[in-house]
């Protein structure tokens, strides 16, 4: 089966907490990646970005758990943003169902932190 | 000794045929007497116990005649009668084929005083602890038979004895904790052990007294098994004596008439022969503790029972009260706390979580297939297996315990890490020397040294306990029912919803040919799925497919309000775009955080003239003469999303013969497939004729059943698939 390969892990790095998923993010899945995410709303960290480059399925589960997420990060007025790289599974379903219109969705780490550098000395 | 079979000769030394040796202890003496009254096998009386009363050949004389003259002896019968010389004797009667066996000895000036006994049972029947009562029983042995040393010794599996409670007299070295290796205690000697329940040796290094017989032609060796006076094997003998034993006697601990332990008495400081009436009073305490062990036994698993199913039904109510019963049952502490695990690895219906220390998920499912089919019974049974010691440890955890829940790939497996054990044997078990006996065969001679020899076992777990056996397979039991009974109800809400949600009504839009097909996911009779299909007020046909995030019955109401919601507003407004977008926002009201994606298309049959708008869903399939095409509406969100989003459909005509076909995800969404290129897959079936006969496209019904062989569908989402097809004028 497929949960042998999901993997969570939380890296604090570059002032951000990456939510780095591993694996098939599915049915089974998503209620790991709820804890994860009740987890960071319970402290007061950096800005939490959903790492998706590492996900090699992501079924609607897996989006409600991570919009369910940012609609009540945003509530707070904590930002979040998802990391998925154009043509993966993730990003087509993403694109599919227009999460990026309500969270910022970025290419790539690196084009994550080159735009929010931007947007800081902005 | 590196070319000595040990164990040959340990089953020499058990063939040794102790229950005859012809010879009894010098302290007292032996008769038989054949029905006559005639004296045909007695043996030598060192004691002198017998003066001239017991002649070979003749009847018995003296007292003990006159004793036996006057009563009719039964098996068991003790008598006390005044000896040749004044003393008085104590006489124990056996009946045999031969006669009757009498075993005669003095009876001495500590005979038992008429109440002491039942002073001496009293702390045994207060107990309320199997070592509590052990307790009881080595003090009031010991203040019975004066040993120095009087132990209570249980026996192990492999029937190795540990000394699990002590009595001993000041400066002595206490040997609680010790064991001692099976063949101290072989085979035949226990089966006489549990025949023969109270043995003396009252001075180990006694000169045994031979039995003589009249006519050895005509009494056969006399089978002493329940004689007291029996000589005993001299490796016994020796054995003791390199103890530091001068004088010993055992009583028998049974349960269900298997021998369970001993109580062994040991006389450092000389010979010791306790009155035969204290004696029968020790062999009394030790056959009340016999009982007791059972009931005492009894009580603790019942108080083991009475908490784990405590703890059962607790974890039951996590399981039945939580949304996700996986997560409800790894997330209640009293998972572990049931069986004394570390960790534990649960599935439930193939999908796993892992509590506390535990192996990853692939291993602990090798573990639970290895042990649930090593069982003879089908993998649905619900009693569990156990494993002290894996083959195939995960580093530290080398104890395993699984229970089967009754359902396909749902069970439950602890675990617990190696406990290093050091097992203190009475000197080294496998340090018996062998010798060469009278007639010429090598045997085994006891070891020589008992000091301490401390044996580290590695590699095994703390064992798993009958009470904890017995709680993982009563969570087997009750966690089986709850998921059972979970999917009963499943199924029929799923058939009640399904019945409200996508059979009801006719299939059908006045002037179209419209088909649909749905497929539930494998296991799951109720998903995420829906769909609509009527007639406008203007004539228009409406047609609409859905796909709530989620499954089963949580997403049920969500279906049915989203499908009404949307029909109002079609009706209302006439347009699937605009509709969408209250839609939405109804969604962001009443509904906060759920999710749905929805394709809608209203067509005019008169002029084919169709206005289509989707969110976040997969676009359509214009099914034309020439080709497929995807029907791209304006791209926007998924329902549930709270942005903004564009009221804009996208508008077309559908031409006679044409036909559109609106399907879920589930008929494209696989997991080894991108989705563009399973699109395109379904594209090209939609057109392709397999006579190539006709240019006209199919039926509507065929259309979906051509779309459902060649989508790429898995098993783990329901598909829905429908196709509406507006019919050539005068034609169809």
């Amino acid at each position: 089966m497929t949960d042998e390969e999901f993997r969570l892990d939380v890296v604090v790095r570059d002032g951000r907490q990456w939510v780095v998923v591993h694996g098939e993010l599915d049915l089974a899945t998503a209620p790991l990646l709820d804890e994860a995410f009740a987890d960071r709303l319970s402290d007061t960290g950096p800005p939490v970005v959903v790492d998706l480059e590492r996900c090699t399925f992501m079924d609607s589960s897996g989006v409600r758990a991570i919009v369910r997420f940012g609609s009540r990060a945003a509530r707070e007025g904590r930002p979040v943003a998802i990391v998925a790289a154009p043509g993966s599974p993730s990003r087509f379903t993403l694109d599919l169902l227009g999460v990026g219109d309500a969270i910022p969705l970025h290419d790539s780490a690196e084009r994550l932190l080159a735009d929010g550098d931007r947007a800081d000395s902005a | 000794m590196a070319d000595i079979d040990v164990d040959a000769l340990l089953a020499v030394c058990a063939d040794e045929p102790i229950h005859v040796p012809e010879a009894v202890q010098p302290f007292g003496a032996v008769l038989l007497v054949d029905d006559d009254g005639v004296v045909r096998v007695r043996s030598d009386d060192p004691a002198g116990l017998l003066g001239e009363s017991a002649p070979l050949g003749a009847p018995l004389a003296g007292a003990l005649g006159s004793a036996l003259g006057a009563r009719r002896l039964r098996d068991g019968s003790v008598l006390e009668v005044m000896g040749p010389d004044g003393c008085p004797l104590d006489v124990v009667a056996h009946t045999t084929g031969a006669g009757l066996l009498l075993e005669v000895e003095e009876a001495g000036p500590e005979r038992l005083p008429a109440d002491e006994l039942i002073t001496r049972q009293r702390p045994l029947w207060e107990a309320r602890t199997l070592e509590q009562l052990l307790e009881a029983v080595v003090v009031e042995v010991r203040a019975l038979l004066g040993f120095d040393r009087v132990m209570a010794y249980r026996f192990d599996a492999e029937w190795n004895g540990e000394v699990v409670a002590e009595s001993l007299a000041p400066g002595l070295r206490p040997y609680r904790g010790l064991r001692y290796p099976a063949s101290d205690i072989p085979a035949q000697a226990r089966a006489l052990y549990r025949r023969n329940r109270a043995r003396l040796i009252a001075d180990v290094a006694y000169r045994p007294s031979v039995l003589v017989h009249e006519d050895p032609g005509r009494t056969a060796p006399l089978d002493l098994s329940d004689v007291g006076l029996r000589s005993v094997s001299p490796v016994h003998l020796r054995y003791l004596a390199n103890m530091g034993v001068a004088a010993s006697m055992s009583l028998s601990l049974l349960v269900d008439g298997e021998l369970w332990g001993l109580v062994a008495c040991h006389h450092e400081s000389g010979p010791r022969r306790p009155d035969p009436s204290r004696r029968r009073a020790a062999a009394a305490v030790a056959e009340l503790a016999s009982s007791l062990i059972v009931s005492v036994t009894e009580a603790e698993g019942l108080t083991d029972r009475v908490l784990a199913t405590g703890r059962v039904t607790v974890l039951r109510a996590a399981l039945e009260s939580s949304d996700d019963p996986l997560l409800g049952l790894a997330g209640a502490p009293d998972l572990l706390d049931l069986v004394g695990a570390v960790g534990a690895v649960v599935s439930l219906d193939g999908r796993v979580a892992r509590v506390g220390d535990a192996p990853a998920a692939a291993a602990a499912r090798i573990d639970v297939a290895e042990l649930l089919a090593a069982r003879p019974s089908s993998a649905a049974d619900p009693r569990p297996a156990a494993s002290d010691a894996l083959t195939r440890p995960h580093q530290h955890l080398v104890g395993v315990l699984a229970t089967s829940l009754g359902a396909p790939d749902s069970w439950i497996v602890w675990y617990r890490p190696e406990l290093v054990q050091e097992i203190r044997w009475a000197g080294d078990p496998r340090s018996d020397e062998v010798e060469e006996s009278a007639d010429g065969r090598l045997r085994l001679g006891p070891r020589r040294s008992f000091a301490t020899f401390v044996e580290s076992v590695r590699g095994r777990c703390r064992p798993w306990r009958t009470a904890e056996r017995w709680a993982a397979g009563e969570l087997g039991d009750q966690l089986g029912a709850a998921l059972a009974r979970r999917t009963r109800q499943r199924l029929h809400a799923a058939q009640v919803v399904q019945r409200a949600l996508l059979l009801d009504g006719v299939v059908a839009a006045a002037g179209f040919d419209v088909a649909v097909r749905y497929l539930p996911a494998h296991g799951d009779p109720l998903g995420g799925d829906w769909h609509d299909v009527f007639t406008m007020p203007d004539g228009s046909a409406a047609v609409v497919v859905g796909d709530t995030v989620g499954h089963g019955l949580e997403v049920a109401g969500i279906m049915a309000q989203l499908r009404n919601a949307l029909r109002a507003y079609l009706v209302a407004s006439g347009d699937p775009a605009e509709s969408l977008v209250r839609v939405d926002a109804l969604v962001g009201q009443l509904l906060p955080g759920e999710l749905a994606t929805v394709v809608a298309c209203v067509v005019d049959p008169a002029s084919g003239r169709y206005r289509l708008a989707t969110a976040g869903h997969l676009p359509p399939v214009l099914v034309g003469t020439v080709g497929a095409s995807l029907l791209e509406a304006p791209r926007a969100p998924v329902l549930g999303l709270s942005v903004e989003r564009n009221g804009v459909s996208l508008e077309g005509v559908l031409d006679e013969g044409e036909a559109l076909l609106l399907f879920s995800d589930g008929l494209v969404e696989r997991r080894d497939r991108d989705l563009p290129s399973a699109l395109d897959a379904l594209r090209r079936a939609l057109v392709a004729d397999p006579a190539g006969a006709s240019p006209e496209v199919a039926d509507a019904a065929v259309l979906c059943d051509r779309a459902l062989a060649a989508g790429t569908r898995s098993d783990d989402d329901d598909v829905t698939v429908l196709a509406l097809r507006r019919p050539r004028t005068g034609r169809d």
